[in-house]
């Protein structure tokens, strides 16, 4: 079975540190054959070309490994569409969005202009959730519903502070999905009863978590071998159209 | 040997189902856990701590030699609650107390806890509380009794979850009184603190059963799966606390 990281993290940021040897390496030594990559920190804030190169470099060195997305701050406005149509015509396939970092509401007007180039571009959008009180999940089922089209990846599925709320917002809106991240076990349980694991990805959030931790969450999980290649692979593949 | 410094004994709690003690030490047992310091979680939400306070002696004195207990008080409870951790305490044996400020509903850094945390200063023992989620148990809402109070042993029973970590590092790293739990704490943050803080005043959790009968198993790799050392790991898996506790 081939395994999908649906989100992790790659660049120099002040925090959050890897480099694509080092990615590479962990993802063999875990048995996972596909990552999707954003970059973070200060490329997710302030410096969204310096880090989207970053990432179509990686990506265009490991196309058969690495599948990046796009960060753009909504603030930016016309200039960060521009950035992401630019970002998406050198092979990225998706857009990332940290209002946690970025200062603004799901439902803002900015939030929503930038999603409206997301969704003529037809790409998938990864959205951190889980922080108040700008990344919470009632927020991204707003935008959601506004934007039946755009298929959303909840980020680490509203944990740790908006867990309550995840599987009520994936349920009311079915164009999104819940990534895994973080979650604890009994939560990725419930969304699995409310939604079904066609609509669940697995990810790692790493360097912030680990594949180790995440993917021992996944074999703990009681779920049939269906359900977990879905979640481990299936589904990210089809929604962001990775080949494995 | 693995002390778990954060477990919840308890029967009903919305859609989670607890268990009795036999079953929970069972459980813990299976898992090679040494011990545990059970705390409740319905009492977090109840107005009558005394009742939950005294389910969990009932299960300290069923298992002696495997849990110890943390018991709670509602802080607005005034003269109540001080009454009430001295009977916990002298009484009942137990060894700390735990805080759920979102629960409860009372924010950590707030004057009503001045005399609690007096009082568990007086009585010599720690005082946990859930940290990580606004806005009443930031971690540095916490981390102010640490600040108010030095003598006081403070635990952040989260170590700032996923989204506070850095300020449970900063925190842990200006007041010296500041215990970290890592207990739903992110690997990244694992990491940093043992470096930053230093191994021996890092603690282990699980929050047994809350995220699930195997969050055990989890828990405890991502400590065996750091890159440090296996004395550090074991400190941080049991020695640690069982210094702490006096056990």
């Amino acid at each position: 079975m081939s395994i999908i990281d649906a989100h992790c993290y790659l660049g120099d940021g002040v925090y959050m540190k890897r480099n694509s040897g080092d990615l590479l390496d962990e993802m063999d030594s875990h048995g996972v054959s596909h990552a999707v990559v954003n970059s973070t920190d200060q490329y997710s804030a302030v410096y969204n070309r310096e880090g989207n190169d970053e990432i179509i470099r990686a990506v265009s060195e490991h196309p058969d490994r690495l599948t990046g997305f796009a960060v753009v701050n909504p603030w930016y406005g016309q200039k960060g569409a521009d950035e992401l149509r630019r970002c998406i015509e050198s092979g990225l396939r998706g857009l990332s969005l940290d209002t946690r970092r970025q200062g603004c509401f799901f439902t803002d007007t900015i939030v929503r202009r930038l999603i409206q180039h997301a969704a003529d571009l037809e790409i998938p959008v990864y959205c951190h959730t889980g922080t108040p009180i700008y990344a919470l999940p009632l927020g991204l089922m707003e935008l959601a519903l506004d934007f039946p089209k755009v298929s959303f990846i909840m980020g680490s599925g509203g944990w740790a502070d908006g867990w309550y709320d995840a599987g009520t917002a994936a349920k009311t809106a079915p164009n999104i999905f819940i990534e895994t991240s973080y979650c604890a076990i009994p939560l990725i349980a419930n969304a699995i009863r409310l939604i079904g694991a066609e609509r669940i990805l697995f990810g790692s959030d790493a360097p912030g978590s680990s594949l180790e931790t995440e993917l021992l969450k996944i074999r703990l999980l009681d779920l049939d071998a269906r359900g977990r290649e879905m979640i481990l692979g299936d589904n990210a593949a089809r929604l962001i159209g990775i080949r494995t | 040997m693995i002390l778990d410094g954060h477990t919840h004994l308890f029967s009903q709690f919305g859609f989670l189902r607890g268990m009795d003690a036999d079953e929970f030490v069972d459980k813990l047992k299976s898992r090679r856990v040494d011990g545990a310091v059970v705390m409740t979680l319905e009492g977090f939400t109840k107005d009558d701590s005394r009742l939950y306070n005294d389910q969990l002696h009932a299960a300290t004195e069923r298992y002696p030699e495997y849990l110890c207990a943390f018991g709670t008080v509602h802080p607005r409870d005034g003269s109540g609650a001080i009454s009430e951790m001295r009977r916990c305490v002298k009484e009942l044996g137990m060894k700390g107390f735990k805080f759920h400020p979102w629960l409860q509903a009372f924010c950590a850094s707030g004057r009503e806890m001045f005399p609690i945390v007096q009082e568990a200063v007086a009585l010599d023992v720690p005082l946990l509380f859930h940290d990580g989620t606004p806005p009443y148990c930031t971690s540095l809402q916490v981390a102010y009794l640490a600040r108010c109070f030095p003598e006081a042993t403070i635990i952040l029973g989260h170590s700032g979850l996923r989204d506070y970590w850095r300020e449970a590092l900063y925190a842990a790293m200006e007041y010296e009184n500041i215990i970290l739990q890592f207990c739903g704490t992110p690997d990244i943050a694992m990491r940093e603190m043992i470096e930053q803080v230093g191994p021996e005043r890092c603690i282990f959790g699980s929050d047994f059963p809350f995220p699930g009968d195997s969050c055990i198993e989890l828990a405890v790799s991502q400590i065996r799966n750091l890159d440090v050392s296996d004395a550090a790991k074991d400190a941080i898996l049991g020695e640690n606390l069982k210094r702490i506790l006096k056990l």
